[in-house]
């Protein structure tokens, strides 16, 4: 297990707060790998320099198109 | 056909599995083929190979032979919907089907059995093609290329070698298309998961462009990612299908009002004032298969004979830059899909997907978000080189398909690849074999081009395909 993953009581109490219950005990180490792994992954993607970069990426509205005209 | 009609010009069932949509189409167009002959030939051939490749999770004879008979008397009495009336395909078993379970080879959906059809499949439905069945996946077309075998349904087999791995997630779509028990098929992409099984069984598979077809009706993946594409065995295979399924859907708030060009008429037009960019190197260090690299270069060779300007370029970022993007975005989103089943069922998942949805679990949002930002500066660069050519050509699988029995490998197959790039980008992507290894196994290369420029990626790969005819070398089995 890598620094990135946290302890087992710390991902019991994770999963059980957000509603994740009667994980079996290796599904529940799976689940602490599996979060070892994606806090890994976040760290590795690089940050867009800028908190003026714009626009928003995540939302667009066009009009509706009509038919006939 | 009954009659006065000439008989068919193919007599036997192994060559009629073997003709190309087109091909088919246009015999039955000149009623010298009967829908009816041909839907039996692919029911036959399901049921000769089927138990080795698998490719089916699902068949429809009943219906299908229906449809044929329709189709037959429609063309008979000169109503003819199109060159896909009566051709006989199959889908992903994550294409909603109406009166049709749609599982996605989980066991989460077993009955499931859908009130309505996807769009693709309306689609193709009003164009008279015919549905055969529904097709192998992994488990809603997730995994990262590890095959853990713990799905309700055994993994497709690779009809080259049926010990070898197809390639995924669109799995039975890539063994039905090479081993003859579909003549065209609908798969889905997230990150290459049509690409990757046209590359391992040696068809075409397109990913459009990110829009360019509706996924009303399809289980959804990844919602940024996720990308219906064709698998056929010619170009004009892959330009049929593209051209019946094509276009706006006020269903799917993804999908573009582009407008539809004509994706065959170009088709043959060769390559002479085009400019299409080469990428040997791919920015970090990669195993690749000699093979793989000789058919790349046999492609610009092909392409440049054909006309085109070859010139070199690189991609903006590595491979491994897309992948850092799609690590965070699909199993974040992913989670969003199937919350509720992996809070309560998590235990009926198979591995992969528990595995995506664990690690979708417990990710930060903002790292999300920088995933989310990041993905739009590399679209940015990418969208910058592609522009600046006519088209790009560089390698699709690294690998050529792998046994099952090297887990390592089939692993590798799938991460040793260039196809999250364009998923992440979203630009129309094609792959295409590039003839066979040692062990003769197909290889691959892949096509990209402008957006919703997918008729100039046909037209360059099909320069390919009439200066090195592979699909007249057939699966043994």
């Amino acid at each position: 297990m890598t620094e990135d993953a946290p302890s087992l009581a710390e991902i019991e109490a994770y999963a059980r707060r957000h509603g994740l219950a009667d994980l079996e005990p290796e599904q529940m180490q799976r689940l602490r790998t599996m979060a070892g792994a994606i806090a890994r992954a976040g760290k590795e993607v690089p940050r867009v320099a800028s908190k003026f970069d714009q626009p928003a990426n995540v939302f667009s509205v066009s009009r509706p198109l009509r038919s006939g005209g | 056909m009954t009659g006065s009609l000439a008989p068919p010009v193919a007599d036997a069932e192994d060559e009629l599995i073997h003709l190309s949509a087109a091909e088919a189409g246009r015999l039955m167009l000149a009623r010298r083929l009967s829908p009816v002959e041909l839907v039996k030939a692919h029911l036959a051939r399901i049921e000769s190979v089927d138990d080795k490749i698998k490719s089916y999770l699902l068949v429809t004879a009943e219906a299908a032979l229906k449809k044929a008979g329709i189709a037959e008397a429609e063309i008979m009495r000169g109503a003819w919907r199109g060159p896909l009336h009566g051709v006989p395909y199959g889908v992903k078993d994550n294409y909603f089907t109406r009166g049709v379970r749609t599982c996605a080879n989980s066991r989460l959906l077993l009955d499931h059995v859908p009130d309505v059809d996807a769009r693709a499949v309306q689609k193709l439905d009003a164009e008279g093609a015919i549905l055969l069945g529904k097709l192998n996946t992994w488990e809603f077309g997730t995994g990262r290329g590890a095959v853990r075998h713990d799905t309700p349904f055994p993994h497709a087999r690779n009809p080259w070698k049926d010990d070898h791995f197809t390639g995924g997630s669109s799995t039975g779509a890539g063994a039905a298309v090479a081993g003859g028990t579909a003549m065209l098929a609908l798969g889905s992409d997230t990150g290459g998961s049509v690409r990757m099984p046209a590359a391992g069984c040696g068809v075409v598979g397109l990913k459009p462009t990110f829009g360019r077809i509706s996924r009303a009706g399809i289980l959804p993946n990844c919602y940024s990612l996720d990308v219906p594409g064709p698998l056929g065995r010619t170009v004009e295979d892959c330009a049929l299908a593209l051209q019946a399924i094509a276009g706006h859907d006020p269903a799917d708030p993804g999908a573009s009002h582009e407008p539809v060009p004509d994706f065959v008429r170009g088709l043959e037009g060769g390559l002479r004032g085009l400019t299409i960019g080469i990428v040997r190197d791919l920015g970090e260090a990669r195993d690749m298969d000699a093979a793989v690299v000789a058919g790349i270069e046999d492609v610009a060779l092909a392409l440049r004979e054909a006309g085109a300007r070859i010139v070199e370029v690189t991609l903006p970022a590595p491979p491994s830059a897309y992948r850092q993007v799609t690590a965070l975005v699909s199993g974040t989103e992913r989670l969003s899909i199937h919350e509720k089943d992996f809070l309560e069922r998590a235990g009926e998942m198979g591995l992969e997907l528990r595995d995506s949805l664990m690690a979708g679990f417990c990710a930060r949002a903002v790292d999300y978000v920088a995933a989310l930002r990041r993905k739009r500066e590399l679209t940015a660069s990418m969208d910058a080189l592609v522009n600046s050519l006519d088209g790009l050509l560089l390698p699709c699988a690294f690998h050529a398909a792998p046994p099952f029995s090297r887990p390592d490998l089939v692993q590798a197959f799938m991460t040793d690849s260039a196809t999250t790039a364009f998923s992440v980008t979203g630009h129309p992507a094609l792959s295409l074999c590039t003839g066979f290894d040692q062990d003769g196994m197909p290889t691959s290369a892949q096509i990209v081009g402008r957006y919703f420029e997918e008729a100039a990626v046909f037209r360059i790969a099909r320069a390919y395909e009439r200066a090195r005819d592979w699909r007249r070398r057939r699966p043994p089995i």
